[in-house]
């Protein structure tokens, strides 16, 4: 998933944003803290999606306390077609390492919770390292191009990915912000989100997978099933008993308001989970990435109000 | 030649359909049989893009196509403003817009820009990963009517409300919408 990272764990466990974005002890305590205090029911790492990005050439400002790391300066200036000035990934340096390292150290505690190795998608990386305004305009214009492009990015998250598992990961969860169906329309949604990341979720041999689509869905509920995936999460805006029938094969994940998770009292939370799980969601989880001032009570009071529901997480 | 009537259409049409290459020609060939600027853009250009963003709503169009329905109608525009007769007297009224700090999503934020502009207002765009102080400033120095402000991530939302707090130092909340 996309954060789940507050600042009351940071608090709590010693290890602060920017630098648990870059030193894999700090990124596995804050994640196994989070657990600990009665967070979420696993280990889920990194907590940006910068990380491809960043090993494929972009340049990142790491954020802070409080603001996720962000790409500032994209290796691609006009268009995708020229991918010769992309750098490999490389899972032995930078911050693909960090990642791997922290997984295997949240491996080796051996406890049962899940480690969930986070990738962004093909296409939301693809928006980082050409701006996403020229992407979206090639998708149109020089689908060629785009192709390319999407070609060489798949092939470095795929040894991202399968890096993750072979360290440790339990599940992988592939997240498109920015590759949404109600961004790109329904074609473009299924010639390139659809088809790139099965093509990473095809090359990893893992038991559970994820992907997370944000945004409104309504226009592409029919071609949600060509994901190759277990468990679709999505959104608070898509309501779950809509969207239930088009997947009976996948569990649902979601879909609770990130926005009030921040926002409002504990017990406000407990009626959300419960109206959630109503619905038929699956596994509970917030509908997307977390604010870093979300209460760490609403995040306890969420897993708290799942458990007692009798569903975990 | 074309009637005045078909430029307008198919200035309006080659926006709506995304002919951003080939507008440019239609525009001059709009100015050379010496039509007013004002209304090539009002029922020509303008009208186009109004009629993407209906598309946008009926979800026909998606971001891709709005995005190169505004660069059609920006080539028309660069065409046509030149010939503008200086004439503007109406006073418009100003918004200051921008993508906040620690956020570098802007495409939301230029349609919008491209959207207030075509209905009329003055767009002051501060871009993206904008100090947030800088809305408060600027919003001062221009006298602006209107704060629009974007984001994409949920860690940079809170970056809003400290925007409304500064507008409240500055004394200039309730002026602002």
């Amino acid at each position: 998933m996309m954060n789940m990272i507050s600042r009351d764990i940071m608090v709590k466990s010693g290890c602060f944003w920017p630098e648990a974005h870059m030193d894999s002890e700090k990124m596995a305590a804050l994640t196994y803290a989070l657990n600990e205090a009665g967070g979420f029911e696993n280990y889920g790492v990194p907590f940006c999606m910068t990380v491809e990005a960043e090993a494929m050439g972009a340049k990142v400002n790491m954020g802070n306390l409080i603001c996720e790391p962000h790409v500032v300066d994209s290796p691609l200036k006009s268009t995708s077609s020229q991918v010769n000035l992309l750098k490999k990934i490389d899972v032995n340096s930078g911050r693909v390492k960090v990642v791997l390292d922290a997984i295997k150290i949240l491996k080796a505690k051996n406890t049962d919770v899940p480690i969930i190795g986070n990738v962004t998608g093909p296409v939301s990386t693809a928006g980082t390292l050409v701006d996403m305004s020229v992407l979206m305009r090639e998708f149109r214009k020089k689908p060629v191009d785009a192709e390319k492009l999407l070609n060489f990015i798949v092939e470095n998250l795929v040894v991202y990915a399968k890096a993750q598992v072979s360290a440790g990961a339990d599940v992988v969860c592939i997240s498109e912000p920015s590759g949404t169906g109600e961004i790109l329309g329904p074609k473009i949604f299924r010639d390139f989100t659809i088809k790139y990341v099965n093509r990473v979720l095809d090359a990893v041999d893992v038991p559970v997978k994820i992907v997370h689509i944000c945004g409104k869905l309504k226009r592409v509920y029919q071609i949600i099933p060509e994901f190759h995936c277990n468990i679709f999460s999505f959104d608070a805006i898509v309501p779950i008993m809509e969207i239930k029938p088009f997947i009976p094969e996948m569990a649902v994940m979601g879909n609770v308001s990130s926005f009030a998770l921040g926002e409002v009292f504990s017990e406000k939370v407990k009626s959300l989970v419960k109206l959630a799980m109503t619905k038929g969601v699956d596994v509970v989880a917030p509908a997307c990435g977390l604010s870093t001032t979300t209460p760490l009570i609403n995040i306890q009071t969420m897993v708290e109000t799942t458990k007692q529901e009798n569903v975990s997480l | 030649m074309r009637t005045q009537a078909e430029l307008l259409q198919l200035l309006s049409d080659y926006v709506v359909d995304m002919e951003d290459e080939q507008v440019g020609e239609v525009a001059q060939e709009y100015i050379d049989a010496g039509y007013p600027a004002l209304k090539g853009i009002l029922n020509g250009l303008v009208d186009g893009m109004q009629r993407a963003a209906e598309l946008y709503e009926e979800e026909e169009y998606f971001i891709p196509e709005l995005l190169i329905c505004s660069d059609a109608m920006y080539n028309g525009l660069n065409v046509l403003r030149p010939h503008l007769e200086k004439v503007d007297a109406e006073e418009k009224r100003r918004v200051v817009i921008g993508v906040v700090e620690g956020d570098t999503h802007d495409i939301g934020k230029n349609l919008v820009r491209v959207m207030l502009e075509t209905a009329g207002y003055e767009m002051c765009d501060l871009g993206r990963d904008v100090v947030l102080q800088d809305f408060v400033d600027k919003a001062k120095e221009v006298n602006a009517d209107v704060i629009a402000m974007s984001t994409l991530m949920s860690t940079t939302m809170s970056g809003m409300s400290k925007v409304i707090e500064g507008l409240k130092t500055a004394g200039i909340r309730d002026r602002v919408k």
